[in-house]
């Protein structure tokens, strides 16, 4: 009994011990390292997933908001159509024209301005145009409600993040004040542009002619137009970037309305030496 | 004298040594011990991996969610607000300049041109052809001009006597250009 007793102890304790060291080593400890590494993935996902969840929680309740914004959305969506819209674009300056007293002669789509080159401001897409500026007619204003769009910078390869341009060329004849009206108006206008050059001069051969005729000055101008494609899916660095800022752009709001509901302010020869500086 | 010293201690003789039973009992509890431990530590990684499954799907789903059409409207509108302070930051208020440019032409001087061009910095240059009654109005005015608002330079280009059409009188035909910074093209 002595002896088998003194075998147990022998053998058995010392294989079991070098078993349970075996096992420690070779599969214990590995699977501890596994599992300590997959608790720690799981703790980063569940922060990422938490994070994740109060960003969708955010942009839905900013969503939540958009859908009430009526007016906004509207002014925006006229500031920036998702289309040229330049029929929209050309009836909202002949109007403009007719109620300053300016007389339209000429209105081109398309050309000068450098839309498309490297002149441009950043927010415009950058691209060769590829001959795409070419002058849609020269036609009256009557004729003008229905331009050719050929003259449209359709800028390809551009980002969604860029605007895409139309540049318009306007001659225009009118009064010193009538043509600052103009010039005003253009500057508030619903579709947001902006006038990029102008030429204003008198009339050499009217100026031969009569007084009265001196009068009328000749203004070319040239105005950048500018809409913007939807985007059809969102982005998660613009959903992050977005939910970060908890809000709308408020400040490009606010300075949108602005520009776009500024009281009108006629024209007039201040005391303080204003005046026509063509006559 | 004969001592008889006893040299064996008595805890020697009280030592009890492990019994073959005990050390079964304590050999089958440590290998139970053993793998337990390592289906403890299975059963944690596998419930970890399963969890980590659920989550990455879930994750999937929200930025799903973020990237597809749920948001695409907001998203759309927060650009169109950014793009649209951009503009207006760079808007030319032109009548503004022009009235502006009218108090800095003395009397004496009529302009036949005013041509104003914006580049992309959104500084610009503008400009400007006229007749002067006399070199000395026109020397008035080049000096007046210098103290336009938010002038970065003044070019004078050229000056030459015209001869004065039917009914107008001749004086001094002249070119120059302004060259601003932005905010001169502001309100």
């Amino acid at each position: 009994m002595i002896q088998e007793s003194m075998r147990l102890k022998v053998l058995i304790l010392p294989l079991s011990l070098a078993i349970a060291v075996i096992v420690a080593i070779f599969f214990i400890k590995p699977a501890f390292s596994d599992m300590l590494s997959s608790k720690n993935a799981l703790a980063g996902k569940q922060a990422q997933l938490e994070n994740l969840k109060n960003q969708n929680q955010k942009l839905q309740a900013m969503k939540t908001k958009w859908e009430a914004m009526a007016d906004e959305k509207n002014l925006v969506a006229t500031a920036f159509p998702e289309t040229e819209n330049v029929d929209s674009y050309i009836s909202e300056i002949t109007s403009k024209a007719s109620r300053s007293g300016v007389l339209l002669t000429d209105i081109k789509l398309g050309q000068a301005a450098g839309v498309g080159t490297s002149q441009n401001p950043d927010y415009i897409c950058s691209s060769d145009s590829t001959g795409a500026s070419t002058a849609a007619s020269a036609q009256p204003v009557g004729a003008a409600a229905m331009p050719d769009t050929s003259g449209l910078q359709t800028l390809p390869g551009s980002s969604s993040a860029c605007l895409k341009a139309i540049t318009i060329s306007l001659t225009a004849k009118g009064s010193w004040e009538q043509m600052l009206d103009f010039f005003k108006y253009l500057e508030d206008m619903n579709r947001i542009s902006n006038i990029e050059a102008l030429t204003l001069s008198t009339q050499a051969q009217a100026q031969a002619q009569d007084q009265a005729s001196s009068d009328i000055l000749s203004a070319d101008i040239s105005a950048n137009a500018f809409f913007k494609e939807k985007a059809q899916s969102g982005s998660m660095a613009l959903s992050s970037n977005l939910a970060s800022q908890g809000s709308f752009n408020q400040k490009s709001l606010d300075k949108l309305k602005e520009t776009i509901y500024a009281p009108y302010d006629a024209p007039a020869v201040s005391p303080s030496g204003q005046r026509n500086i063509f006559k | 004298m004969v001592t008889n010293i006893d040299l064996s201690s008595p805890e020697v003789a009280e030592k009890r040594s492990i019994t073959g039973k005990s050390a079964l009992i304590f050999s089958v509890l440590l290998l139970v011990f053993v793998l337990a431990a390592y289906l403890v530590v299975f059963f944690l990684k596998s419930k970890y991996s399963a969890s980590d499954k659920a989550i990455s799907d879930e994750i999937s789903q929200e930025q799903n969610k973020a990237n597809g059409a749920t948001f695409s409207d907001i998203i759309d509108f927060q650009g169109r607000l950014d793009s649209a302070g951009k503009i207006i930051d760079d808007h030319a208020y032109w009548d503004s300049m022009a009235k502006r440019m009218s108090g800095y032409v003395i009397p004496e001087v009529k302009l036949t041109k005013f041509a104003g061009k914006k580049d992309s910095t959104g500084a610009g240059t503008i400009d400007i052809s006229g007749t002067a009654s006399s070199l000395d109005a026109l020397s008035r005015e080049l000096i007046l001009l210098k103290d336009f608002p938010n002038l970065d330079s003044l070019e004078f280009k050229n000056a030459g006597e015209s001869q004065g059409q039917t009914g107008q009188p001749s004086g001094i035909n002249f070119d120059a250009s302004l060259k601003l910074d932005k905010s001169a093209f502001q309100k």
